[in-house]
Order: structure tokens, then sequence, then C-alpha cells
């Protein structure tokens, strides 16, 4: 049996205005999407899948067509609700991390929870513990120039954990790593895909594709399978 | 996002900063020390001269010979006071004294440049004739020998009480009191020393000699009077008193020959004018205020750009427009706050150095005010940073370099 629908595009489009010309970025996108699943867009650069991410991510608006994230209507939120959701519902790994690098380990992880508004002791609980989970306790107070490119990325990966989001979205995650650390980034998504996360990868590296249940190719802001 | 929160955060990345941080904040620790610094030389010139007002006596009103006019139209008319056209009077002191309720004293003063000598030594000074009551109007204090008495005054006695600098001129250290000098080869025994009172305005007010007025008619012809001293019962009625003074001379001559000075209408028109002084002093001070909220808010620009990733990050993981506002705002307005209070610190540091030199008073408004106006000036340029950093669109900023 499937599980419900957790985000859904409809006829989607996005465009960009560049030089005069309107750049079709993303155009018409149906894609329904199920809770836990895991996901691989793939694609040659330029075909729309940053475009898809960032509107998945709600980064971005679509010009045109409906996008339902957590059963919420997304295409007409104003940046304030924007934000809400980037905070509660999703969470983000990047390919060049994105740490802050005057914060520790601790520090970088607790930033969503700020937002969220929750008080200081908790905060500090909950960060320790994800941090724990990704196998960093010993790291609680080591700044990101301090760690190594694979920690650097679990101690995003704990960030991305800490509101307990439905939706993880990782954009080339193993991008920057060595293929030791890459397989340990692989492994760590797995696992939280066998705990219920739905996620999300643009990548194209053929680990991902080995776990994924399905993989969405993308050329000229369309889907091609 | 909590409040207390967002200034943590603020604090942290200033911190982390602390050079940048610091010279940022010269610009306004200079600007509010130096509001505070000529401010206070503005305030503490005032005081003094207030004060110096106020040992003439607030209650006095001054009538001069001739008529001095302050109108637009005329400026000074009639010739110089006490010259051609002097009709003051001891009789007409003694008229005033008598004839008005409001008047608790009119001290009639005369005033002679003359030479004091004693055995070898001799110095130029001034004589100032007047009643037993100098001492009590003037607030002058004998501080060796003794005062004056009515009856010395009634028979035009040769006694003198001379000023602390002519004493020290004639006599050096010896004590003078019983000693005879010559004032213009007039005869006086010199019956006590004055308390040293110091220059007013710039007039050394120790040199002198005094006796009385019945001398000074008796030994050196002296009919008319250089002023009279009018002490009005209080303070409060010295309008009052100034008009019935009018209005008993104008009996007494046929045109208005005199010129009546109240010492608070005075007070107040000086007064006014350093006030007007010391808010221009502080405005120009204020000047460097503003030019210190400029450097706030460039390196706040410059901050913003630096920190576009960190912004794009934060955004992302669901910062909201007004929480990244107002980081930067409070960022600005710390920065302004910290450079405000030690400017306030070193402004009156720097008052009370100078404060040896000329007189100083740091004033509560000019604190509050240098405060408030770094407080103003943080948010006011700190304002546009952070609708800059507010406005920054995530995506674009994650993927700044």
């Amino acid at each position: 049996m499937k599980k419900p629908v957790i985000i859904k595009l409809s006829r989607v489009k996005k465009y960009f205005p560049l030089d005069g010309v309107t750049v079709k970025a993303l155009n018409d996108i149906s894609l329904e999407i199920h809770q836990q699943e895991l996901i691989s867009i793939i694609g040659p650069s330029g075909s729309g899948k940053s475009t898809l991410m960032n509107l998945i991510g709600c980064l971005d608006k679509p010009t045109k067509g409906r996008l339902i994230i957590n059963n919420k209507a997304a295409e007409n939120m104003n940046t304030d609700e924007l934000a809400r959701l980037r905070n509660k519902d999703i969470g983000f790994v990047f390919q060049s991390f994105n740490l802050l690098p005057r914060l520790t380990a601790l520090d970088n992880v607790e930033l969503p929870l700020i937002y969220a508004g929750v008080d200081r002791k908790r905060r500090k609980n909950i960060a320790r513990e994800k941090l724990t989970a990704v196998g960093l306790t010993d790291r609680l107070h080591h700044f990101p120039n301090q760690l190594s490119g694979g920690q650097q990325q679990r101690v995003a990966i704990a960030r991305a954990l800490v509101n307990n989001p439905k939706i993880i979205l990782a954009d080339e995650p193993t991008g920057n790593l060595d293929s030791k650390s890459g397989d340990e980034i692989v492994k760590i998504l797995q696992d939280l895909h066998r705990k219920g996360k739905t996620i999300i990868v643009v990548s194209h590296d053929p680990d991902f594709a080995k776990i994924s249940q399905r993989i969405i190719k993308l050329k000229d802001g369309k889907i091609i399978n | 996002m909590e409040f207390s929160e967002t200034v943590r955060l603020a604090l942290g990345s200033l911190k982390s900063n602390k050079l940048r941080s610091f010279l940022t904040m010269l610009g306004i620790i200079i600007g509010v020390a130096s509001v505070i610094l000529l401010v206070s030389i503005g305030s503490g010139l005032k005081q003094y001269i207030t004060q110096q007002f106020e040992e003439l006596g607030s209650n006095l009103i001054m009538v001069m010979p001739g008529k001095i006019q302050f109108s637009d139209e005329g400026g000074r008319e009639g010739g110089p006071p006490g010259v051609a056209t002097n009709k003051l009077t001891l009789r007409i002191a003694n008229k005033i004294q008598q004839e008005s309720e409001y008047v608790k004293t009119a001290l009639p003063i005369v005033t002679k440049s003359l030479v004091a000598k004693y055995g070898n030594n001799s110095h130029p000074t001034g004589i100032i004739a007047s009643t037993e009551q100098y001492t009590v109007v003037r607030s002058s204090e004998v501080s060796e020998g003794r005062d004056i008495t009515k009856a010395e005054v009634a028979s035009a006695k040769r006694v003198t009480i001379i000023g602390p600098t002519l004493k020290e001129k004639l006599f050096a250290d010896s004590n003078p009191v019983g000693k005879k000098i010559s004032l213009a080869d007039q005869k006086y025994t010199i019956i006590g020393v004055f308390k040293e009172k110091g220059a007013t305005m710039g007039q050394d007010m120790d040199d002198m000699a005094f006796i009385s007025i019945t001398a000074a008619s008796k030994q050196f012809n002296i009919e008319k009077l250089n002023y009279i001293y009018v002490e009005s019962t209080s303070a409060d009625d010295t309008v009052k008193t100034a008009t019935e003074v009018k209005k008993i001379l104008l009996k007494e001559m046929d045109e208005e020959d005199f010129t009546i000075m109240d010492s608070k209408d005075l007070l107040s028109s000086i007064s006014s004018i350093l006030s007007v002084l010391t808010i221009a002093l502080g405005g120009i001070a204020g000047i460097s205020l503003l030019v210190g909220g400029i450097g706030i808010m460039n390196i706040m620009l410059v901050s913003v750009t630096e920190r576009t990733k960190e912004i794009g990050l934060r955004k992302a993981v669901g910062a909201r427009e007004t929480d990244i506002s107002s980081q930067f705002l409070i960022e600005a307005v710390v920065l302004s706050l910290a450079g405000g209070l030690i400017g306030i610190i070193l402004g009156f540091i720097g008052s009370l150095i100078l404060g040896h030199f000329l007189k100083t008073a740091v004033t509560l408004w000019s604190v509050l005010l240098a405060f408030g106006v770094s407080a103003a000036v943080g948010i006011l340029f700190g304002f546009a940073p952070a609708a800059k950093a507010a406005k920054l669109d995530p995506i674009e900023a994650l993927h700044y370099e």
C-alpha cells in the first residue's frame, strides 16, 4: 500500500527573465512524492534540477501551477509563512555544508531551533542528541574548520534534523567528499529513510541511484521518464 | 525569535570582530565625548556668570545717573552717565530709602581713583564711599579689625577699611589695623581689612579702600553719587521696586535723567545668550555624531555583504525577514550605544581634567541627549543595512561566494 502524498506539484512552471529573454527553467512539471520515499533527481546542468529543489524547498515560488508541501499550499504563501515551512517541515543538506564558521558544531545545529522559538536549555539538549545520532558526541564544541569534510556534512545533517522535519532535501551531499566519507553520508541518509523521512537527493552519485526507489530525470525543464 | 536571543547573536558577531567593532564605535565615541565636553564648557561658563551675578545680589537694582536707552532706534542718548547731568545725591538716596515699602536698603555709592600712601609705599587704587550698610548689602566681610559703625558714618570720621590687595601693596605681611594711611593726602586710620573677594567680571574687587560717604563729601567735596544700589525686600519684588524707585526719582527730577538696571533682567538676557552658545557648541559636536553614524552604516553595509552566505543559510533554516533585520539593527544599536557609553565616560573625564583650567559643568541633559542621539543614530543608520540584509534572496545568498 502506498503512503499518502507529501509533495505535490501540478503543472508547475518557473520562468526567469534573463537579458530581456524569458528562460523557462521548469516547463509544466507535475510530480507526486509520497511519504517515506527516497528519490534521486538527475539531469544535465541547466536542466532545472536546482530550480525544482528550490521550489520543493520553499526557497522560491512557482510562476504558475500548484505546489503542495505537507498538505499546505505553498504557492500562495508570503515570505514569513515560507520561512516557517522551511523551518518546520524541511531539512536542507548542501554540497558545501553551509555551516557558519564562527559557531561551534553545537551552535550550528541549534540554529533552526532558535528560529522555531525553542528555549535555550531544550535547544542544547536536542542539538546534542542529534549530533550524537550522527556520531559526533566528542565534537560538540569544535568549529567547522576543526572538522573534516565528512564530519562537517554530518553536522549539517544533524542541523537538518533538529526540528524533526518530514522532508530532507540534499543537494549533491557527497559532491565535496572523498568516497569513504561519502559512503558514510549515504548510509546516514539511507538510515533516515528507514526511520520514516522522505528524502530527495540531487546527485549523480551511483550509490544514491542504488538505494533510490525512484529516479527522476530532468531535461530542459521537463521530466523525461 | 526572542529578543534576548537576537541580542546574544548580535553581541557574538561583534565580539568575533573586535578591532573593527571598536573602530566603528570610535566615531560615536568621539562625537558623544565632544558633545558632552563642549556642552560642559558652555554650561560651566553660564554657571560661572550666573554665580557672579548672584554674588552681586539677585534682588539688587542699580540706579545710575544719566539716561541710557536700550531701545532699538535711539541707541545711547544723553551722553555718558554721571558726567554733566548727574542728579543723584545722598538726599535722593535717602528719599528712596524712606518712601518705598519695597526698598530694604538704598545704598549710595561714590567711587574715586586716587593714590594711597603708607610710609614710602604708594599704590594707585580707588576709594568706595558708602554707608555702614555697605558690607551687608555687598556681602563683604571684614576679616581683620572691625566694620565701620553708624556713628562713624554720621560724624564723617577719618576711618577706612581696606581691601586685601591694597593691604598687601602697602603693608606686605604686617598688621595694618590702627595704622594711618593717606588717601590723596587725606589721613585715614585703618580700622579693618576686607576678606578676599577675588575678581568679578575681570575687576579686582580687593584693590580698594572703603570710607564713609559723609567723609567723602566732607574731605573730597564729592556731592554726586556714582550710583545707588537699591536692595528690594525680596527677589520676587524687584520689578515692583524698580517701578517705585522710578516714580520717586521722577518726582525729584523734572526729567528722566537716570537709568535703572535690574540685575534679573540683565542676567536673563546674558543667560539666554549663553544658552544659545551652549546649544551651538553642542550642535557642532553633534555633527561629528552624525559622521560617526554614517561610519556605522558604512561598516554594517560591508558586513551585510560579507555575511551574505550566512544570511542565506539563516533564511534557509527558517529565519524570517524580521529575524534577519533585527539581528543587524541590534548590532548597529549595540555598536552606537556602547560607543555612546564610552563617549560619555570619556567626555566626563575630559571635563574633569579641563575643570582644572576653566569652569565646566557636565549637565544631565547633555548626557541624556548624547545617549539618546547615539541610540537614534544606531537605529537610523542601522536601518538601511538591516533592510538590505532582510531583502536578500535566499537562493542567491546561498550561492554567493
